[in-house]
């Protein structure tokens, strides 16, 4: 599985790299939403991290472009501010998920993992 | 032209007929229309004060049948005449011999009536009555124009009282500029003279700062007959003090920047946190780990740690309200400390510094570079001095990382914009101003980079100055 991490830091696109190679996945990187979408198009991605905060193009545009584009790719936004969730749910709600920041490794995994239907029902 | 008042206009018609036709006593009686009466209202002779504001009835008496009819009575005898109002005479002991009465009318309306008493030398005649008559008619104008004066003193006493009435301080001017009027509010204000004269050549909304206290002017222009009946303009300029509004104002708009400032804080803090406790995170699970991952991780940990160390000192630096502990700053020295592998500097005069917070310039330049390290491949900086002018240059920038530094540097704190597309860090460059203008420097924008110029204090600098720093 791939997975294409859009983020203007590069520690924390480091960090989410080096996270989910552990996890078996394969990553690539766009530091700003237009470098990102283009990367989107060029492969296949199972699922998209985004920043919302970032130059050129910000995370809930990428989202918008692709879901418009007919992609109903999962997403994870991260974010800062937690009163932009309720905004960007009325209008995208389907496969994506918020991660508030600073970003807790724990809350990531469990949140790839809803999205991609990797847990388990075993219990 | 001296202009009478009504009264005095009456006095003196009065005195006149009085005079010319040699009489002991006279009265000018005015009409009062809604109680159909004379009333005693200009009296001359012994018993004057007894009759002043006496009352007759229309059609009652010499007098009261003068306003009646409209025509002037000759009494030579008052004995003979039924008639006549002894009462009067009965209550002041005066006595009265004769009479001579004409009607007092403006245009053609009986206004009053003109009396006079006990002609000196002889008894009324004819002729007494014609002189009379026509000299009520003469007056007629006269009195026309005292009431009208009278009208415009009454509009203009009450106009002042409605200016005395308004708080704010009110100036009144004629058409070429003379003060006509200044209320109360203005009289109290003891920089009155001060404001007077700032507000010459202002317009309509203009602000007048004055006595540590700022006003608006509200200027308008009215037309209003002056003393002697001529429509003449008059400007009325009325002064709200606005001061703390302003200062209301003010400290709303710092108490947003302050939020707006916090808020950034919070979430520029945000970001160096994230790899510092990720990679804490998977340094202590159970994955095994190469050396050289770990190592890797732990320097990550430890360069992100430094940036949030750098990062809390900028917010302290900025929330402090004075300059903090300054010195004399080497700027050649300093700027060799920040050199690094991305940029060259070179230091054209090495002895220029300024007296400034060496701690917040160094920390300021350093995260401007830093952020200038990420965006632009090949600059320079260069130090040099002219004349009493230190100045740091950075050049070697394209035009839009320059028009990206000014915006980013003119926020005011304006750095929780969710969606800010700007690729530089705000907080950085916002930083990196508030600290090089509190220390007295100025940033000036090129084509290819920007130039941060320093006045030194010291005088005749010509690049070898210093003495004080080596």
């Amino acid at each position: 599985m791939k997975v294409l991490i859009v983020d203007d830091e590069p520690s924390i696109r480091y960090l989410f790299s080096e996270f989910l190679k552990m996890k078996g996945f394969d990553t690539d990187e766009a530091e700003n939403g237009i470098e990102g979408l283009k990367k989107f198009h060029k492969d296949n991605y199972d699922l998209l991290i985004l920043d919302i905060k970032m130059g050129f193009k910000h995370g809930i545009e990428v989202l918008e472009d692709i879901r418009r584009q007919g992609y109903n790719t999962p997403v994870i936004i991260c974010t800062a501010y937690k009163h932009l969730e309720e905004d960007v749910r009325i209008t995208s709600s389907e496969n994506v998920e918020f991660l508030a920041k600073p970003v807790d490794l724990q809350k990531l995994w469990e949140k790839v993992e809803r999205l991609l239907g990797l847990k388990t029902n075993a219990g | 032209m001296q202009v009478k008042s009504f009264r005095d206009t009456l006095k003196q018609i009065l005195d006149l007929a009085q005079d010319l036709l040699k009489s002991e006593a006279g009265t000018i009686f005015l009409l009062d229309n809604e109680r159909d009466e004379l009333v005693f209202e200009i009296v001359n002779g012994p018993k004057a004060d007894e009759l002043k504001g006496k009352r007759l009835k229309i059609g009652e008496g010499i007098a009261g049948k003068t306003a009646q009819t409209g025509e002037g009575q000759i009494v030579t005898k008052v004995k003979e005449r039924k008639d006549f109002q002894s009462k009067f005479d009965r209550a002041t002991g005066f006595k009265t011999e004769s009479l001579l009465t004409a009607p007092l009318r403006i245009k053609d309306r009986i206004i009053g009536v003109i009396e006079l008493v006990n002609k000196k030398d002889g008894v009324y005649t004819e002729d007494d009555l014609q002189i009379l008559e026509g000299f009520a008619k003469s007056a007629s104008s006269i009195l026309e124009m005292a009431l009208l004066y009278e009208r415009i003193e009454q509009s203009r006493k009450f106009l002042y009282g409605i200016i005395d009435s308004i708080p704010h301080p009110i100036l009144l001017l004629d058409k070429e500029g003379n003060i006509v009027y200044q209320n109360r509010a203005l009289n109290q204000l003891p920089f009155k003279e001060e404001l007077i004269k700032k507000t010459m050549n202002k317009k309509n909304g203009d602000t007048i700062e004055c006595n540590g206290k700022t006003f608006t002017l509200t200027k308008s222009s009215f037309n209003m007959r002056d003393e002697v009946g001529r429509m003449v303009e008059y400007t009325t300029l009325i002064f709200v003090e606005i001061t703390d509004k302003i200062m209301l104002a003010e400290l709303m708009a710092q108490k947003e920047v302050k939020e707006r400032f916090f808020a950034g804080v919070s979430h520029n803090l945000k970001n160096p946190l994230t790899p510092i406790i990720g990679l804490s995170q998977i340094l202590m699970s159970p994955e095994n780990l190469s050396d050289d991952v770990v190592k890797e991780y732990a320097k990550r940990i430890n360069q992100e740690g430094q940036r949030l160390g750098k990062l809390v000192q900028m917010f302290i630096s900025l929330s402090r309200e004075d300059l903090g502990n300054r010195s004399w700053v080497n700027i050649g020295d300093m700027l060799k400390r920040l050199e690094n592998g991305a940029f060259s500097v070179y230091v054209l005069d090495e002895r220029v510094g300024i007296y400034a917070n060496g701690e917040d310039l160094e920390l300021a330049l350093g995260v401007l570079f830093e952020t200038l390290k990420e965006k632009a491949s090949d600059f320079n900086v260069r130090c040099s001095s002219v004349d009493s002018e230190i100045q740091i240059i950075i050049d070697g920038l394209d035009s839009n990382t320059v028009q990206e530094l000014k915006r980013g540097m003119e926020q005011e704190f304006l750095i929780d914009d969710p969606f800010d597309r700007s690729n530089i860090n705000s907080a950085n460059l916002v930083f990196f101003r508030e600290i090089i203008e509190r220390n007295g420097g100025n940033i000036e924008y090129n084509n290819d980079g920007i130039k941060i110029k320093f006045f030194s204090e010291m005088k005749n600098c010509t690049g070898k100055l210093l003495e004080k720093y080596v």
